[in-house]
C-alpha cells in the first residue's frame, strides 16, 4: 500500500542538550542554565571544582567519607584561597619547604593535568628551566602550600596536556616574573586554541593516534615504522560513541547540586560566625 | 561471611584449623594440610542466617501494619534498655595490666584519605566506621571451649582463662532473620544486628551484655590490630599471586608471565606448596601495630595509618596490639562507656579571635603531630632547616675531644 511521504510526522524528541545548528533550542537550555544560577549554582562545577566531584570507581563511593572529606577540603579552602584554574592555565604555586627553612619555593607552569577526587586532588604544572622540561605534581589540600595564584586563566583544547613532554620547548616555557593578567568577571573562560608542534620522534607515546585536539598534524611527523603498523593497532576511537561509559565514571547531578548547597551552607556558617568573609563556591564566568 | 567472621575470630588470628601454607618455623618447613579458605559456612556453627523468610507473602496488610509496629516498639524498648545497661556499668580509665585482654571493635572500611603531619608529611590513612557496636553475649571459657572446635588451650591458654565475647555491629531489619538468630539479641536486650564478631577477653576486663561500644573505646596515638578478609582476587597467575619475575619480553614467545620451571627430574615429581596461579585473596589476615591518628566521635569514624586487609565496604576486628612497645598501657577498662564523658571534657574557654567554635566542628581528637584543616597552612622557620641540614660539610669533620 502506498503511502505519501508527506503525511508522516516527524517527531524530534525533547533534548537536554543543544548545538549551534538549533539556535532555538539553545536558547531554551540557556534559559534552564539562569534557572539555576537564581540558586547560586555554578553550571561548570565539574569542571572547576574537580576535586568534588564523586570517584569513577563506584566501589569508593561512600557518603560518610565523602562528608567527612568534604569538611576538611572546606576548612582548608578557608585558609587558603585556592582559585579558579583549568587545565591549560598558567598557575604560580608558593609552598614552604622544609630544607628551604624560612625561604619560599615558587613554582610557575602551566597546569597540564587534575588528577583524582576529595583530599587526594593533584594537579602537575610544567614549565621549562635553562632547558630542561620541569615537571612538578603537587596535592591540591597539602598544607605546605601557601599560596596559589593564577596568573593566566584559560583552558586549551584538552584536558590533559601531556604530549607538551614532547613538544617543542617554546610551548612549555614560562617567565617565572610573568605579570598577572586579570580576567574580566563575568564573561566566559577563553579557549586557547594553539596547536603545538612536536619534536620528531621517538615520542613518548603514539600521539598520531590519540584523539588530542591540540596537537598539530601529528601524523607527517610520525614514523614510517608506526604508519606500517597502523592497520594492527587497537584504536579505542569507538569509545566517543558508548554513551553509557560517561555515566559509569562522572558523579551525577544530583551529586553536583548537593554538593554545592553544602558548600553554600558551609560558607553561611562561616560568615555568620564573623570568621571569615572569603567565599569557596564562585565562578570566574558566572560572577554577578 | 557471616559465619565465618565468627569462626576465625573464636580461633584468633593464628588459627590453627585453618592453617595450611607452609610456614618457616625456626628454619624448618613443615607443610600443614587442610584448605586456604572457605567459602561454605564452617560445619560446627549453628546457622544463624538461613531460611530469610519472604516478608509480605500471604500477609494482609492488617497483620503487616501490627508487625510493623511490634518491630517499632521492640527496637525502642531495645535502645532505651541498652542504653540504661551501658549508663549503669562502671568503666574507669585507668592501667591496664599486661596480662589482661580487653574487647575489640567490628567496623567497616569506608575508604582511605591523606592527612598531613605538622611536619609536612603526607599520611595515608585507613577510615573505619563504628556501626552501633553492642556486646551480644558472653560465655564463660567452660562453656564455649566445649562447642568449639579450638579445644581447651584456646579457651584456658598461658594468660588464664578467656571468655569469648560476641559483638554485633550494625542495626538490621530483624523480619529477615530466623527466630534463633534474633533470639540471641532479645537476651541481651538490643536492636537485631548485621554483623557479628567475638574476641577473646580476660575476666578483668569483661563488658556487660548489651552493652554499647564507642569508637572512643582506643585512643588517639593507640596501636592497633585489625583482622579481616583481604580482596577477593580470583584466580591469579604466579607473577601477581607470589611476585614470581616472570619471563624476558624479548626472545620469548607467549611465556612472559608464566612461573617457568616447576621441579627437578629426580623424583619427577612437583613438591607440595609448589607456588603456583591459583585463587588469590579472601584469606583471614591480621596486620598489627597501626597507629590511630584521628577519631571523629560526632560520626564514630577511626582514621588509622596506613592500610588495613580487605577492600572497601568489607568487616573488620579491630583490637589492642598486643606488641610490648605498642601495647596500651593505660585507657577505659572495660570498655568506654558515657559516664567517663564529664572527665574527658575540658573546661569551657572563651572562644578567641578567628578561631572556629566548637559547635561548627564535628567533636574530634587529633594525636598531636596531625595537621589540622583549620589552622593555617605551614610555615617552617630557619631552625628547622638546620635540623635537618646535618653536619655542616662546607667544615672537616673533626672528633669530639672527650675532656
Amino acid at each position: 500500500m502506498f503511502r505519501p511521504a508527506a503525511r508522516e510526522v516527524v517527531r524530534i524528541p525533547s533534548r537536554f542538550f543543544s548545538c549551534k545548528s538549533e539556535p532555538v533550542r539553545a536558547a531554551t537550555s540557556k534559559k534552564q542554565a539562569t534557572k539555576e544560577e537564581i540558586a547560586g549554582l555554578i553550571p561548570a562545577f565539574p569542571e572547576i571544582y574537580p576535586d568534588f566531584l564523586q570517584s569513577p570507581v563506584w566501589n569508593r563511593r561512600n557518603a560518610l567519607k565523602e562528608e567527612l572529606e568534604r569538611q576538611d577540603m572546606l576548612e582548608r579552602r578557608m585558609n587558603i584561597d585556592i582559585p579558579e584554574f583549568y587545565v591549560g592555565s598558567i598557575v604560580a604555586v608558593t609552598s614552604s619547604d622544609k630544607n628551604l627553612g624560612s625561604k619560599d619555593h615558587r613554582f610557575v607552569g602551566i597546569c597540564i593535568r587534575r588528577e583524582k577526587e576529595g583530599l587526594l586532588h593533584q594537579f602537575t604544572l610544567r614549565n621549562t628551566i635553562e632547558n630542561i622540561g620541569v615537571e612538578v605534581l603537587y596535592d591540591l589540600y597539602n598544607p605546605t602550600i601557601k599560596k596559589i595564584e593564577t596568573l593566566k586563566l584559560e583552558k586549551r583544547l584538552d584536558s590533559d596536556l601531556g604530549y607538551l613532554v614532547d613538544a617543542l620547548p617554546e610551548y612549555s616555557t614560562f617567565d617565572f616574573h610573568m605579570e598577572p593578567q586579570a580576567h574580566p568577571a563575568g564573561t566566559p573562560i577563553p579557549v586557547n586554541e594553539l596547536k603545538v608542534k612536536l619534536k620528531n620522534p621517538p615520542w613518548t607515546r603514539r600521539w598520531e593516534i590519540s584523539s588530542c585536539r591540540g596537537i598539530e598534524d601529528t601524523w607527517t611527523q610520525a614514523t614510517p615504522w608506526y604508519k606500517r603498523k597502523l592497520h594492527k593497532t587497537l584504536v579505542n576511537d569507538y569509545e566517543k560513541y558508548d554513551l553509557i561509559a560517561n555515566y559509569r565514571t562522572s558523579s551525577t547531578k544530583e551529586h553536583e547540586i548537593y554538593v554545592q548547597a553544602q558548600m553554600q551552607k558551609f560558607e553561611k556558617e562561616r560568615h555568620a560566625a564573623g570568621l571569615t568573609r572569603r567565599r569557596i563556591l564562585k565562578s570566574a564566568a558566572s560572577y554577578k | 561471611m557471616l559465619r565465618s567472621l565468627v569462626s576465625s575470630v573464636t580461633t584468633g588470628p593464628t588459627s590453627e584449623w585453618a592453617g595450611r601454607i607452609l610456614i618457616a618455623n625456626s628454619g624448618l618447613i613443615s607443610q600443614q594440610r587442610g584448605r586456604r579458605r572457605t567459602l561454605t559456612p564452617v560445619p560446627w556453627l549453628p546457622p544463624v542466617k538461613e531460611n530469610i523468610p519472604k516478608t509480605g507473602v500471604g500477609m494482609s496488610q492488617g497483620t503487616k501494619n501490627l508487625l510493623e509496629q511490634v518491630i517499632e516498639k521492640e527496637t525502642l524498648a531495645n535502645s532505651t534498655f541498652a542504653h540504661q545497661s551501658s549508663q549503669e556499668t562502671s568503666v574507669t580509665i585507668g592501667d591496664i595490666p599486661e596480662t589482661s585482654r580487653r574487647v575489640g571493635l567490628v567496623v567497616r572500611k569506608i575508604g582511605m584519605l591523606p592527612q598531613w603531619t605538622n611536619e609536612g608529611t603526607r599520611i595515608l590513612c585507613t577510615v573505619l566506621e563504628v556501626n552501633e557496636n553492642h556486646v551480644v553475649s558472653i560465655t564463660s571459657p567452660e562453656m564455649w571451649y566445649k562447642s568449639s572446635a579450638v579445644g581447651k588451650r584456646k579457651a584456658f591458654n598461658r594468660h588464664g582463662p578467656m571468655w569469648r565475647v560476641t559483638v554485633g555491629a550494625g542495626n538490621d531489619d530483624p523480619t529477615k532473620y530466623t527466630l534463633a538468630y534474633r533470639r540471641q539479641f532479645a537476651k541481651a536486650g538490643i536492636p537485631t544486628k548485621e554483623k557479628l564478631g567475638c574476641f577473646l577477653v580476660t575476666e578483668d576486663a569483661l563488658p556487660t551484655a548489651g552493652q554499647a561500644l564507642d569508637a572512643r573505646h582506643f585512643g588517639v596515638g593507640q596501636y592497633i590490630t585489625a583482622t579481616g578478609k583481604t580482596i577477593d582476587w580470583g584466580f591469579q597467575g604466579g607473577m601477581h599471586r607470589w611476585g614470581m619475575r616472570g619471563q624476558p619480553t624479548r626472545r620469548t614467545t607467549k611465556s612472559h608471565r608464566r612461573i617457568g620451571s616447576v621441579g627437578s627430574v629426580g623424583d619427577a615429581r612437583i613438591w607440595p606448596g609448589k607456588r603456583m596461579p591459583g585463587h588469590m585473596g579472601y584469606e583471614w589476615r591480621t596486620v598489627s601495630g597501626l597507629e590511630i591518628v584521628r577519631i571523629n566521635v560526632d560520626k564514630q569514624v577511626i582514621y588509622v595509618k596506613g592500610s588495613v586487609p580487605g577492600d572497601i565496604g568489607e568487616t573488620l576486628l579491630l583490637k589492642d596490639c598486643l606488641q610490648e612497645e605498642k601495647r596500651l598501657k593505660s585507657g577505659p577498662m572495660p570498655t568506654w562507656a558515657p559516664s567517663l564523658e564529664t572527665i574527658d571534657e575540658e573546661q569551657e574557654t572563651e572562644p578567641e579571635e578567628g578561631v572556629v567554635p566548637k559547635s561548627l566542628l564535628f567533636n574530634e581528637k587529633f594525636s598531636p603531630k596531625l595537621f589540622r584543616f583549620t589552622s593555617p597552612s605551614i610555615v617552617f622557620t630557619d631552625a628547622d632547616a638546620k635540623k635537618t641540614a646535618g653536619r655542616d660539610k662546607t667544615k672537616a669533620k673533626i672528633a669530639k675531644v672527650k675532656k
